[in-house]
């Protein structure tokens, strides 16, 4: 049943042209203007990294994380006109999804529905997003890699490796085949995660340093 | 120069001052524990997410993994069509509330099942179908107390449920299809517990004379494997027989097998104690 073809750009695709942007770009510029078929190449280009990313919150289970993935698209394609830089397609719907995911984890906790947040995805990613120093994908790839390098052997990096690296297990089957909590798995990835958009950050503060 | 909610508002909306931006740099480029706690602790994702999100996504070596499927992409289309994105978890909830109210009736079965399975398969969904998109859930239904109504779970794949409980299946299809639904036993024995045919849109909750059904769970024990099966033709006896020894615990499935060939299918095992 699966039909993908094509999943997220890898990392080698990256270097030199960023290839596969470009094509994000094209599918979104078709797809605005009702092509189906883009839509449907966008879904299979990224909903493994979709999964992945809802993977990664061991509290959710197999059929939220379902949920949040077909939530995901559902708004971003809803909202795909809005959307300022069509070549950054890619980290536009990882942050809705990571929201998506967020807000489910919240509203359990509240025990009620929270508001619609769609308003705030779109001022995270309208506004503030297509103004961001552009460092090259390949690049921040390379970033994730020396961070994980720097990481000292123990259970956070491994938990890293079997998680980000071969990328075949869910956070909760991690936690199984560890031994620890599913908890303790989240918080060792949100750790790493925190560690790498410091980096980031590090680098969008750098080059807006550069544009006085 | 630590890292607040405002300093990284004014930094991704490009209002923190070059001076500042430099400031900021220099000390994110060092380990800060108290500005990483920060960042962790953040309830509410930001543009830089999305890019952190990208690049670890570039990382997997397994790129396939999580890929897409027609029934999924069908419902999202179905979603932006009738512009509204959360349907299927409120009709569980409307589902569970009818259950409750009605009571649950015991589907009546006849093959023997008295030999224990062992063996757990791993109860991953979503084994690839050759003609009709597929899905198959199900809710457990667990007996109520001092007599009440029964109590209804959310299913799990690859779960432990009581042999007290009955399982409540639902099923989705992308297009109109003959079905059926089937315990497959070790030895390869189909027992047909739900025949009918399924179409597109809302999810199908198995029912008898109206009233929702649960597979009872009473005589058995061990992993137990349910599947849907469908084609756009009647499935004859011969045919979901021979399906069936293809489909038969343990490990997993193989879509190729040439018993399966034009059939669709999707699994769920629970292990009985």
């Amino acid at each position: 049943m699966p039909s993908a073809k094509t999943g997220p750009v890898a990392a080698d695709s990256l270097r030199g042209s960023p290839a596969g942007t470009e094509d994000d770009a094209r599918l979104v510029a078709r797809a605005v203007v009702g092509d189906s078929s883009a839509f449907r190449a966008l879904y299979d280009r990224w909903r493994p990294a979709v999964f992945r990313l809802a993977r990664a919150f061991a509290d959710l289970d197999a059929d939220e994380v379902d949920d949040v993935v077909q939530e995901t698209f559902v708004r971003a394609f809803g909202a795909l006109a809005g959307l300022k830089d069509a070549a950054r397609f890619g980290p536009w719907i990882l942050t809705i999804a990571r929201n998506r995911a967020l807000s489910r984890l919240a509203r359990r906790k509240a025990g009620a529905a929270l508001s619609d947040e769609l308003a705030h995805e779109s001022e995270a990613l309208g506004g503030e997003g297509a103004t961001l120093p552009d460092p090259s994908d390949a690049a921040e790839v390379e970033l994730v890699r020396r961070v994980i390098s720097e990481l000292p052997e123990g259970p956070e990096k491994e938990t890293v490796r079997l998680f980000y690296v071969e990328g075949k297990l869910s956070a909760r089957e991690i936690a199984a085949r560890l031994g620890v909590g599913k908890s303790a798995i989240t918080m060792r990835l949100e750790r790493f995660r925190a560690k790498v958009k410091r980096r980031v950050l590090a680098e969008v503060a750098r080059l807006r340093g550069e544009r006085s | 120069m630590h890292l607040t909610e405002l300093t990284l508002g004014r930094l991704l909306d490009g209002t923190l001052a070059p001076a500042e931006a430099r400031a900021l740099a220099a000390h994110l480029e060092r380990s800060c524990e108290e500005c990483e706690a920060f960042l962790a602790s953040r309830t509410r994702a930001d543009a830089a997410d999305g890019r952190v999100d990208r690049a670890l996504s570039a990382l997997a070596a397994d790129a396939e993994a999580g890929a897409g499927n027609d029934l999924e992409f069908a419902r999202i289309q179905q979603a932006l069509r009738s512009g509204r994105p959360g349907r299927r978890l409120a009709r569980l909830a409307t589902l569970a509330a009818v259950a409750l109210a009605v009571g649950v009736v015991a589907l009546q079965v006849g093959l023997d099942r008295t030999r224990p399975e062992r063996d757990a398969w791993d109860g991953v969904k979503g084994l690839p179908a050759s003609a009709v998109p597929l899905r198959l859930r199900f809710l457990v239904a667990l007996p109520g107390e001092a007599g009440g109504p029964p109590r209804l779970e959310k299913g799990a794949g690859g779960a432990t449920v009581p042999a007290q409980a009955g399982l409540q299946f639902q099923l989705e299809a992308g297009r109109e299809a003959h079905a059926v639904l089937v315990r497959v036993s070790r030895s390869g024995e189909a027992e047909v517990f739900w025949r009918g045919s399924v179409s597109p849109g809302a999810p199908l909750e198995v029912a008898v004379e109206g009233r929702p059904a649960a597979y009872p769970l009473e005589g058995l024990s061990g992993p137990q494997r349910f599947v849907l099966l469908a084609s756009p033709e009647p499935l004859s006896p011969d045919r979901i027989a021979a399906a069936a020894r293809a489909l038969a615990p343990p490990g997993r499935v193989s879509p190729d097998r040439p018993d399966l060939e034009g059939l669709s299918f999707d699994a769920v095992e629970v292990t009985v104690r």
